[in-house]
């Protein structure tokens, strides 16, 4: 998964779980938005548990 | 001459000067006046020079000594810095109820007895206000309150002393949080009290604005204790600092009074650097609440269609059986129907109701074409046949048959 922001990846999965809720939407149809959903969720999460070496490679980019 | 005019020695004026000053004012008097020097002697008598500035605050207009004895200074000291919580320092207003005592080897002295502290603190009240205006004037209020704080903050610039408790129990509370999140600290030394506290800390908000992509926020903390020393938070370039630094700075000076004008002027403030630890780990708990309601919703949603698909295969399943019922309804009525035309068709009934079936050589006859006179025909009645000899035919219309 391409490497975005939490503020870009929080506004993706809030705008998926949007149209997934679309009651117009069948199950069938919302396969791939799911599977984005479910990589974005675990992406958000990983950014907020976010390990020591993480942070310094963030700092060392900065 | 003025060798015949009296003469006297300088002793004696100073004492005709002594005896008429003392005289004259006997009581103590209270006098309010600037403190333009102050030197704490190892005696633990207490010297200053007190003045009074004319009216634009530039010049000074009066100017005298004073000294406040070991014995006076160990009652009033205290009492003065727990009520203004400040030492007596220069450029202070202070209000003191003195002795004019005069001395023929030095002049005017007043003796010190005793300080107001109230009147100190409606000054530095007074002063308070006048920068808090100035600030609002300025628009320096909301001036960093408006920059975008990150959703996670994580990198932060601290600004504190090393020493201090505050500063300990903030990095524990922070590393050790109970989420296991994970933070970037860097600490920024600077003195956190006293006179020397605005420009230790806005020399170090300089030394971060170097360094400024490497952080998130400032943090500026100080550990809880005596609230002496704070006005430096009150210090109005100190707050020009902070309201114009380039990213958001927050507040955790640890005091239980109102609050002071840096914490006005900052991003956001709270009360102790342990309350400011968790104010950052609230932003991670927050956020975590939010990817889980998020998560929620995609699975409440993901369900909700599945009954949807599921109903909807119900209701095929129902279409489907219903379908199937009226199609098995309909080939029974309609086998139904060929039973009674077979029932209605076959000979035995049509026998039964009294009819009677010709036959020629075992081939039925429905018409008199094929008999000729003298042919024998079989009738066939419902108990039983009959041989019989054709002796004539008459084909309908021809004699009104029927």
């Amino acid at each position: 998964m391409k490497k975005i922001s939490y503020e870009e990846a929080l506004k993706q999965l809030d705008e998926i779980v949007g149209q997934i809720e679309d009651p117009k939407r069948n199950l069938t149809t919302t396969g791939e938005d799911v599977k984005k959903a479910m990589e974005l969720i675990k992406y958000c999460k990983e950014l907020l548990r976010g390990d020591q070496e993480k942070i310094e490679k963030i700092i060392n980019e900065s | 001459m003025k060798t015949e005019e009296k003469q006297i020695g300088l002793v004696e004026l100073q004492e005709q000067i002594k005896s008429s000053v003392e005289g004259v004012y006997k009581e103590h008097l209270w006098v309010c006046a600037e403190i333009s020097e102050i030197k704490n002697h190892p005696s633990g008598h207490c010297y200053l020079t007190l003045i009074e500035k004319d009216k634009d605050g530039d010049g000074v207009s009066a100017k005298a000594a004073a000294i406040i004895w070991s014995s006076s200074y160990r009652v009033v000291r205290p009492y003065f810095e727990t009520t203004t919580g400040e030492p007596l320092s220069v450029g202070m207003h202070i209000l003191v109820k003195v002795q004019v005592q005069y001395s023929i080897l030095y002049g005017v002295s007043l003796i010190v007895y005793d300080i107001d502290p109230s009147f100190t603190v409606g000054e530095i009240e007074l002063e308070r206000q006048r920068t808090i205006k100035r600030l609002q004037e300025e628009g320096m209020f909301e001036m960093n309150a408006t920059l975008v704080l990150s959703l996670l903050p994580r990198r932060f610039a601290v600004i504190s002393s090393d020493t201090a408790a505050g500063y300990r129990d903030f990095m524990n509370h922070l590393h050790k949080n109970e989420y296991d999140y994970k933070f970037y600290t860097k600490l920024f030394s600077a003195p956190m009290q006293g006179k020397d506290a605005p420009g230790g800390i806005i020399s170090a908000l300089e030394e971060i604005a170097d360094q400024i992509d490497s952080f998130d926020a400032v943090l500026v903390l100080r550990g809880g204790g005596s609230s002496h020393d704070l006005a430096c938070f009150d210090d109005y370039n100190l707050a020009v600092n902070i309201a114009q630094f380039p990213i958001p700075v927050l507040t955790g000076i640890g005091h239980d009074q109102d609050y002071h004008i840096v914490d006005m002027v900052a991003y956001a403030n709270v009360k102790t650097p342990t309350a400011l630890a968790d104010y950052i780990i609230d932003f991670f708990v927050q956020e975590e609440y939010q990817i889980s309601s998020l998560a929620s919703r995609l699975q409440l949603a993901l369900s909700s269609k599945w009954q949807q698909e599921l109903s909807r295969i119900d209701k095929y399943k129902l279409q489907i059986s219903n379908l199937f019922l009226s199609k098995i309804a309909q080939e029974k009525n309609k086998i139904e129907l060929y039973e009674y035309k077979i029932a209605s068709l076959n000979p035995v009934t049509i026998l039964e109701k009294g009819f009677v079936v010709a036959l020629k050589e075992g081939e039925r006859l429905d018409s008199i074409e094929k008999i000729v006179e003298g042919d024998n025909l079989t009738f066939m009645f419902k108990d039983g046949l009959v041989e019989c000899v054709v002796k004539s035919k008459t084909k309908k219309n021809e004699k009104n048959f029927l």
